[in-house]
């Protein structure tokens, strides 16, 4: 228990800042906390998102905030399909005075990139922006440079406007931690949005914290306590998704076409221990399984034509395992 | 006198000349002259000269005359002092019934002084049809004949069957054996009462006296399980698959009793420390939740009416 105690003391220290943060993001942003929450977990946890959901929604907006938030650099590449890797890692370039070739670094140097519909950019920038998520560096010409701490991409895909788009592979997407699907604001939520654009004066967030913060909160998030139960209960959700039938789920067996990875395991446990970190708790509990299984999920499970000819979606089949396996 | 002289040498010449020419000859002869149609004969050229006679045979096709050649052996050349002898069989045949010809043949004798033509004799072959006798009755096509039993014949077939039967054997005997599809365990008897149930379960559970032998985690893990579980069955909705939060929500939503919500609260957040966060719970955390949890399954009881119709909750239930 000493370990546990000793865990949730460090987590209050090191968690003080997630106030501070909501605090300032709240300034600008209204409503969408599910997403912001979503963002701040990736944040801590190493990973990044892929946002879903009709333009204007806040979704540059959140990540801006966020950069300014926490005194971080900020990135928004528009991905079009004449994007070419170079204009994203950066080039050499011919100095003639120097008479030599000089770096010029491109935009994914930064510690929070936006890399708005990603699904507009032909696959080879695609992938150097995945690659560069993956390995946390990228090499132009002979030079392998580092990319900065914290890096976070959030990369969004427009569902309505699928013409001219180049959808991203699957073992492509099961890099993002998260597909966080963002949705339209309540009426009441709208309201104040209207009001708080309308006012003669508007708020910008302040710097609150630092990049160096986010890395030592990252350090504090491996130590947070993660059952044997609550592994099983993970386990069990990501092999529901491969095998159905074993888990009196035999329904799904035609829905589902592929399974998630094991990277979804993965992720869904270290986003878990995020959230117990941003509820300022030393240990894993199943309810942040449940509330991050959905966004850890539903981009790794492919689902049968049979499946979309009846309108089921990942989330639907989630739901159905999340129904069925008991909670420990 | 001078005529005399030319008219010698010329009969010189010519003399010798008629006697080599007579030294050169053909022979052509056939086995038979009568012949069934289909039938083959043989056609026998045999060609004679001297050494220094170059002999040019005739160009010989698919036919001589109106018979067909089946086939022509190739020139056999013998040699005999200063005679050449040159042989060639050839096989003939026809198709029809009636006589056929086999024309002179002409052979080229090329001499250094002169050229002559060897020509054989020509003959004649009949081929007839066979005799019919109209006075019989006309007979059936004969059957198939039938070709005398050997296992040999069928051995693969024989094998293979075997083979298939084995199959068959195993595939049965693999169905038969395998694993049936494991059955879902029900979680509970829908025969016995939800509430009695979760009484009898309670009481085994404290009667093991878990928590008395540090068996903590075990022993909130199944409180909160039959707790779960009870409120599965009385109240309907899916206690085992929520968590804390939904558990209290639902559990809110349809009893109003303050003090049941709370300890239900206190039960299942005690769990949550135990199960979760390894945390050791003092011994009244223990007996507190076991006697909460029976207090919630007891008031919770539904109240049948006299009739047992109409079943009705305890008045702490918002349901009824």
């Amino acid at each position: 228990m000493a370990d546990i105690r000793e865990i949730n003391e460090k987590i209050q220290v090191a968690s003080s800042f997630i106030d501070l943060l909501n605090l300032e993001i709240g300034k600008v942003i209204i409503g969408q906390k599910s997403m912001v929450e979503r963002l701040m977990i990736a944040l801590i946890a190493n990973g990044h998102v892929l946002l879903e959901g009709v333009p204007g929604l806040a979704k540059t907006l959140a990540i801006k905030t966020l950069a300014s938030a926490i005194d971080a650099k900020f990135s928004r590449i528009q991905f079009t399909p004449d994007l070419l890797p170079a204009d994203l890692i950066g080039t050499m370039i011919y100095n003639q005075k120097k008479e030599e070739f000089t770096l010029r670094y491109g935009p994914v140097f930064a510690n929070f990139i936006l890399a708005d519909e990603i699904n507009r950019a032909p696959a080879k920038v695609q992938s150097a922006l995945l690659e560069s998520m993956q390995e946390r560096q990228v090499t132009i010409g002979e030079h392998t440079l580092k990319l900065p701490e914290p890096f976070l991409v959030l990369a969004t895909e427009n569902p309505l406007e699928q013409e001219g788009t180049y959808p991203l592979p699957e073992a492509q997407v099961d890099r993002f931690m998260m597909k966080v699907i963002v949705n339209y604001p309540s009426r009441e939520e709208e309201k104040m949005i209207l009001r708080q654009n309308t006012a003669p004066t508007s708020q910008n967030p302040n710097a609150v914290i630092n990049p160096q913060q986010i890395m030592e909160a990252r350090e504090v998030v491996k130590e947070i306590y993660l059952d044997e139960k609550i592994e099983k209960y993970i386990l069990d959700i990501v092999f529901a998704t491969r095998k159905p039938e074993e888990y009196n789920l035999g329904r799904l067996k035609n829905l589902i076409h592929y399974g998630s990875s094991p990277r979804g395991s993965i992720f869904l446990a270290q986003a878990s221990k995020s959230m117990a970190f941003i509820k300022k708790r030393g240990f894993v509990i199943p309810e942040d399984v449940r509330l991050l299984c959905n966004d850890v999920l539903r981009h790794r499970i492919g689902i049968t034509y049979e499946a979309e000819a009846e309108s089921i979606t990942t989330d639907d089949i989630i739901n159905e395992i999340l129904n069925t396996i008991e909670v420990p | 006198m001078m005529r005399k002289i030319i008219f010698i040498i010329l009969f010189v010449i010519l003399g010798v000349y008629q006697f080599y020419a007579q030294n050169s000859y053909v022979k052509v002869s056939i086995d038979t002259n009568k012949a069934l149609i289909g039938d083959q004969v043989n056609l026998n050229i045999e060609v004679n000269s001297k050494k220094k006679i170059q002999i040019v045979n005739p160009i010989i096709t698919d036919s001589i005359g109106k018979l067909i050649v089946v086939s022509k052996s190739k020139i056999d050349t013998t040699i005999k002092e200063n005679d050449i002898v040159y042989k060639q069989k050839i096989i003939l045949t026809a198709f029809d019934s009636g006589y056929y010809q086999i024309p002179s043949m002409q052979f080229l004798a090329i001499d250094k002084l002169d050229t002559s033509f060897l020509n054989s004799n020509p003959l004649g072959i009949s081929f007839s049809t066979l005799a019919i006798d109209t006075t019989k009755p006309i007979k059936d096509i004969k059957p198939p004949l039938e070709i005398p039993f050997n296992i040999m014949d069928y051995i693969w077939y024989i094998i293979g069957g075997i083979f298939l039967i084995i199959a068959i054997f195993f595939a049965i005997r693999y169905f038969k054996n395998r694993k049936p599809t494991e059955k879902v365990i029900p979680r509970f008897d829908p025969k016995i009462p939800a509430h009695i149930q979760a009484l009898n379960d309670l009481k085994q559970l404290e009667s093991e006296k878990l928590w008395q032998n540090d068996y903590f985690k075990e022993y909130h893990s199944r409180l909160t399980d039959i707790l779960r579980l009870y409120l599965e069955r009385r109240f309907n909705f899916l206690a085992m698959e929520s968590t804390t939060t939904e558990i209290l929500d639902e559990f809110a939503k349809v009893i109003s009793s303050r003090d049941l919500h709370s300890n239900l609260n206190i039960i299942l957040n005690i769990a949550d420390m135990v199960k979760f966060a390894k945390q050791i719970p003092t011994p009244e955390d223990n007996i507190k939740a076991m006697e909460w949890a029976r207090q919630i399954v007891e008031s919770t009881i539904p109240i049948e009416t006299e009739d047992k119709d109409i079943s009705q909750t305890n008045p702490n239930s918002k349901n009824d």
